[in-house]
């Protein structure tokens, strides 16, 4: 079921313009805008990779930063 | 609490490694290539190590429209000031849309790859107006957008010349210190931005975040300076003396941010901001006229700004200027302090770096003698 959500006047607007200018709704641009700026479910919890996380903390012992 | 998200969701990690590093660097040879100065150089490091995130290049029209018209990019998140490639005219039309660039620092180094998505003209007034609010040269800021070329090269991009320098041992990027404040079992953390060294004034609003979060980040920014300003590495020096002579070392990490400064005020501010988001802070502290520069702006007008953004996803510890107050005996504000202001030594920065040049004693209660020998300890610690 349809959830609403409340949006300043200023990006409304802003949204309903990109949305005229491609021929779609307001309702269709909001949904595209959403899924494609929203993190994916793994990157909520995982910011980098397991692998980049011991190169990093390498350096950072190195650099005296950790112990 | 927990460390926060980069901003848009994502790290922006676009420094190439490897196999693609190698062939990047061997087809680079055979691009067309444009000449780019240190600040632009800054940006685009900046851009590649996620300091910027979620902007992976040089803005294109539409998100040149749409960070000037609405303060955020197209899907929403805010941003406040576009990042952009400018360039003449005659050089744009030297280039395809749709191919690679190699962008080359001024003395030929190359750094990285520019995708090109676009080229597009575009108004520099119009750009200075909405990011400075003025028009007026005598803005540094301004000065610079009028003068630059005003056809804009956008596309993501490719870092390929990734030493960390200037001070590669207190340099790091935002996938670091993520890892760091992780190891270190910070839930909160407030990131401090400076430009000079600490005077007590500042150390005040340290020790005030570090009563309210699990880590202080120390961030003093480098980089281009104008004559009479502390050289980059005094800022260092005496914001060690500082560090690993009087903060707890398990709460506080010190590391330099080579950043172009663009005195934007409260925009600037907002920038200053999401970039500490993306170095994993969950609180920043915002002074007085924060990036502002002469007159420009009013002295609380980047504390405002941010309460109109309830979405950006760091929290802001507004702070007025401090004090040292005769009859307090101790650092305040006018919020935590009855008394008048003949009462109160301010530790203004300009008063303070007139006492150093002119060889003046400088009260410990505006600097700390260990801050004050650090500084001293250079022959010359001013930009001449």
């Amino acid at each position: 079921m349809p959830q609403s959500i409340y949006l300043s006047d200023e990006l409304y607007e802003h949204l309903k313009a990109h949305a005229d200018s491609q021929g779609k709704t307001v309702d269709a641009v909001a949904e595209e805008v959403l899924k494609a700026g929203l993190p994916s479910t793994d990157a909520k919890t995982q910011v980098y990779s397991k692998e980049d996380e011991e190169k990093v903390k390498d350096r950072l012992r190195g650099l005296g930063y950790l112990d | 609490m927990s460390l926060p998200l980069p901003h848009g969701g994502r790290l922006v990690q676009r420094i190439l490694k490897g196999d693609d590093l190698e062939q990047a660097k061997q087809r680079a040879s055979d691009l067309p290539s444009l000449t780019i100065n240190e600040e632009l150089v800054k940006d685009v490091k900046n851009i590649c190590r996620g300091v910027f995130s979620p902007v992976q290049g040089f803005f294109s029209r539409q998100e040149l429209e749409s960070t000037l018209s609405t303060m955020r990019l197209p899907n929403g998140d805010v941003w406040p000031i576009p990042l952009l490639l400018s360039t003449s005219k005659e050089q744009a039309d030297a280039f395809t849309e749709g191919e690679e660039l190699a962008l080359k620092d001024e003395s030929g180094k190359l750094i990285a790859l520019l995708h090109l998505k676009e080229r597009t003209l575009f108004s520099n007034e119009r750009i200075a107006q909405a990011v400075f609010g003025t028009t007026d040269p005598k803005h540094p800021g301004v000065a610079e957008t009028l003068d630059q070329g005003d056809v804009f090269l956008a596309g993501p991009l490719s870092l390929i010349e990734d030493s960390k320098e200037p001070f590669y041992d207190f340099n790091l990027d935002p996938i670091e210190t993520r890892v760091l404040f992780s190891e270190k079992g910070f839930d909160s953390v407030t990131g401090f931005q400076t430009r000079n060294p600490s005077h007590r004034g500042h150390e005040y609003l340290q020790r005030c975040a570090l009563e309210i979060t699990d880590g202080l980040f120390i961030n003093p920014v480098v980089g281009k300076k104008k004559v009479g300003d502390f050289r980059d590495e005094v800022i260092l020096s005496a914001y060690r003396a500082l560090v690993e002579n009087f903060f707890p070392k398990s709460r506080v990490v010190l590391s330099i941010l080579p950043l172009r400064m663009r005195y934007a005020g409260p925009k600037e501010a907002v920038l200053h901001a999401i970039i500490r988001k993306n170095f994993g802070c969950t609180h920043f502290v915002v002074g007085r006229d924060h990036a502002g520069v002469g007159s420009f702006y009013g002295p609380f007008d980047a504390q405002k700004l941010f309460d109109t953004l309830p979405d950006l996803g760091i929290e802001i510890l507004k702070f007025d200027n401090s004090f040292y107050c005769q009859k307090c005996l101790s650092i305040a504000t006018s919020k935590t302090c009855r008394h008048e202001e003949n009462d109160r030594l301010a530790p203004s920065g300009t008063a303070i770096r007139q006492m150093l040049q002119n060889g003046a004693a400088v009260s410990p209660h505006l600097m700390r003698d260990e801050i004050v020998a650090a500084i001293r300890a250079f022959d010359q610690p001013f930009i001449e």
